[in-house]
């Protein structure tokens, strides 16, 4: 799977570099000073690398959390995001990361003794106020799962801390360390979902929606707080019946009253993000469509459409769910 | 399209040979040859690292080289350990006087064993445990301005190692080198010709757009107005027309450039979105 790795000197000793090295010992290894001497460099094509991604193990120096934005808040009165990895071993065409990074290459910050420092501090900070901690923005939280060990070494952390919660956001069917622990009841798996048609036109290897569902349900079963994602709305022609029968499918096999949050949020892209992308994808018809560019850069669907398929979407949920389990992001700045 | 640089003329041989490459007429600096059908080129840069830039430079004005042409820099190199003749795709290159680094960026498979590379400034007969040559720094100091890091590669063949020392090296063993990995090489450029290919297609607005501004005044405004209306229709492929098929009816083949962008404009707003499913991999 990995053909070559990129080793930064200031982890070339690190155990945890070692360990992921040593799950794939056929990968061709060279060092590099910093990880940025490859990642993001100019000249370099995200489309073509995402063929054959390489693996770079770096540290992160600093920003080890930053602070997420209102809009996307489930409750949480702190609410904060951190990436211990840039890229995500899926390829959906909507993807802001395509537009984001010039790299398609995995990059694993392995410094987690890091990252862990800064979230006990900011839960300590909090004091009997809410904080969140939201990993999955730059990456899927599981999918790299069987070699990163990010889910077994962070979840420690919310061990008999209450007032903070993880939310792990994925597609991926890769549950088993979930499954062979015992659940966390301040830790969110959420999935992300589109339609099996909208799904299975953009969402590029990552697994079908009913592989998905069944894990959801397996992770509920076992006693796992589960979240429903459904950001970002995709159109096309209908769908609105697409996801109607997303919603009964879901809502057939997941217990609504367990449920922990339910989000929803319209296509949504920075400008720049939304022109790098069409132009790795001039094929791609979701680039083709009514879009229009808000006062503030971003590029979304026109208002008549967004707002018709986001309340379409609001009503068909909620008669599903209690409001209070739904966290709608409808503003677009 | 595909540039092929390599140093020596032995080195060039072989491939001259093997890709059929003819000398393009015109004097040059460097000699420069191309296949019949035009998507293979070699440029002969001679020894050294300046040389090897300069060859590269020359070969990407002469061809108007954009970021969907793929490079090769081949040649032969030192190792401490290899043996002869083992052909290695470089993963890094380091220019030792200066330092600096390139990390080309492998996507496609290759059977080849990967190496680093280091480039000196002169000859060297004290092997390590990295390639060594004299261009390849060169090569990629020059064409990284111009090709994406996946489209430029390097492959050395070890040609002198600590058993053998670069003093026993001729001509003629210097192209048997060559020729001995050619199966390999050749594989190697298919697949950078054919992502090449991908990339043309890609980053070109197609033959719609030459057929639409052949013989009317765009403007360079008019002109992106149009690309980005056809990248959309072929998108959308509104009831499977052409975008051509659809603009060269009797109706629309006097219209001007502002009337066509409109005719296609309304086109694309009328069509519905209908995303298309991935192929089973």
């Amino acid at each position: 799977m990995i053909e070559q790795i990129y080793l930064e000197e200031a982890v070339a000793d690190h155990p945890r570099a070692r360990a992921i090295m040593g799950r794939f010992p056929a990968a061709a290894v060279s060092e590099c000073g910093r990880y940025t001497e490859i990642f993001n460099r100019k000249a370099q094509n995200f489309r073509l690398q995402k063929r054959k991604p390489a693996l770079i193990l770096a540290r992160k120096f600093k920003n080890h959390l930053l602070d997420s934005p209102p809009e996307y808040a489930i409750g949480g009165e702190r609410n904060y995001y951190f990436s211990h990895m840039l890229n995500c071993l899926y390829d959906c065409r909507y993807c802001f990361l395509q537009g984001m990074h010039r790299s398609a290459h995995y990059v694993v910050f392995v410094n987690y003794e890091d990252f862990i420092a800064a979230i006990e501090e900011k839960i300590e900070a909090a004091g009997r106020q809410t904080a969140h901690f939201f990993s999955g923005y730059d990456c899927d939280s599981l999918a790299l799962e069987p070699v990163t060990h990010f889910v077994r070494e962070f979840l420690p952390v919310f061990e008999g801390r209450p007032r903070a919660l993880l939310e792990l956001r994925t597609k991926s069917a890769q549950i088993r360390s979930l499954l062979t622990r015992e659940p966390l009841p301040n830790c969110v798996v959420a999935y992300s979902f589109t339609p099996a048609e909208i799904a299975s036109a953009l969402e590029r290897k990552a697994p079908p929606v009913g592989k998905r569902i069944a894990a959801l349900q397996r992770l509920q079963a076992r006693g796992w707080p589960v979240g429903l994602r459904f950001d970002p709305l995709i159109h096309q022609e209908g769908a609105r019946s697409q996801y109607q029968a997303l919603f009964a499918q879901v809502f057939a096999r997941i217990d609504a009253a367990t449920l922990h949050s339910v989000t929803l949020g319209s296509f949504r892209l920075p400008k720049p993000y939304y022109k790098t992308l069409s132009r790795l994808h001039p094929e791609e018809a979701l680039f083709a469509s009514p879009l229009e560019e808000t006062d503030k850069g971003v590029i979304t669907y026109r208002k008549p459409l967004r707002d018709e398929l986001l309340s379409f979407c609001r009503d068909a949920l909620l008669s599903h769910i209690p409001e209070d389990k739904f966290f709608p992001c409808e503003k677009i700045p | 399209m595909i540039h092929l640089i390599c140093a020596l003329k032995p080195e060039a041989r072989p491939l001259l040979e093997h890709f059929d490459l003819r000398p393009l007429p015109g004097s040059r600096a460097f000699p420069v040859y191309q296949n019949r059908n035009g998507d293979i080129t070699l440029t002969r840069s001679g020894m050294g690292k300046t040389a090897a830039a300069a060859a590269t430079k020359l070969t990407r004005a002469l061809f108007k080289a954009d970021k969907s042409h793929a490079w090769l820099n081949l040649g032969v190199a030192g190792h401490a350990s290899l043996p002869l003749g083992q052909a290695a795709l470089v993963a890094k290159i380091t220019d030792a006087a200066s330092g600096q680094t390139w990390f080309p960026s492998r996507v496609f498979s290759a059977a080849l064993p990967v190496c680093e590379l280091l480039t000196l400034e002169e000859p060297c007969a004290d092997h390590q445990e990295v390639l060594f040559d004299m261009e390849g720094a060169g090569f990629f100091s020059a064409v990284s301005g111009c090709a994406t890091t996946e489209l430029a590669q390097t492959v050395k063949v070890v040609s002198d190692n600590a058993e053998h020392p670069p003093e026993d090296l001729t001509p003629t063993r210097v192209s048997r080198l060559l020729e001995g990995n050619l199966a390999a090489i050749d594989e190697l450029a298919r697949q950078l010709l054919s992502l090449a290919g991908e990339e043309r297609r890609r980053l070109h607005p197609g033959a719609d757009y030459e057929a639409l501004i052949r013989g009317r005044r765009f403007t360079a405004t008019q002109r992106e107005q149009l690309k980005t209306l056809l990248r959309k229709w072929r998108a959308l492929r509104p009831e499977g027309r052409g975008a051509t098929e659809l603009l060269t009816k009797e109706a629309t083949r006097h219209a001007n450039a502002a009337q066509i962008i409109e005719r296609l404009r309304v086109e694309v707003e009328n069509a519905p979105i209908r995303l298309t499913p991935q192929e089973p991999a």
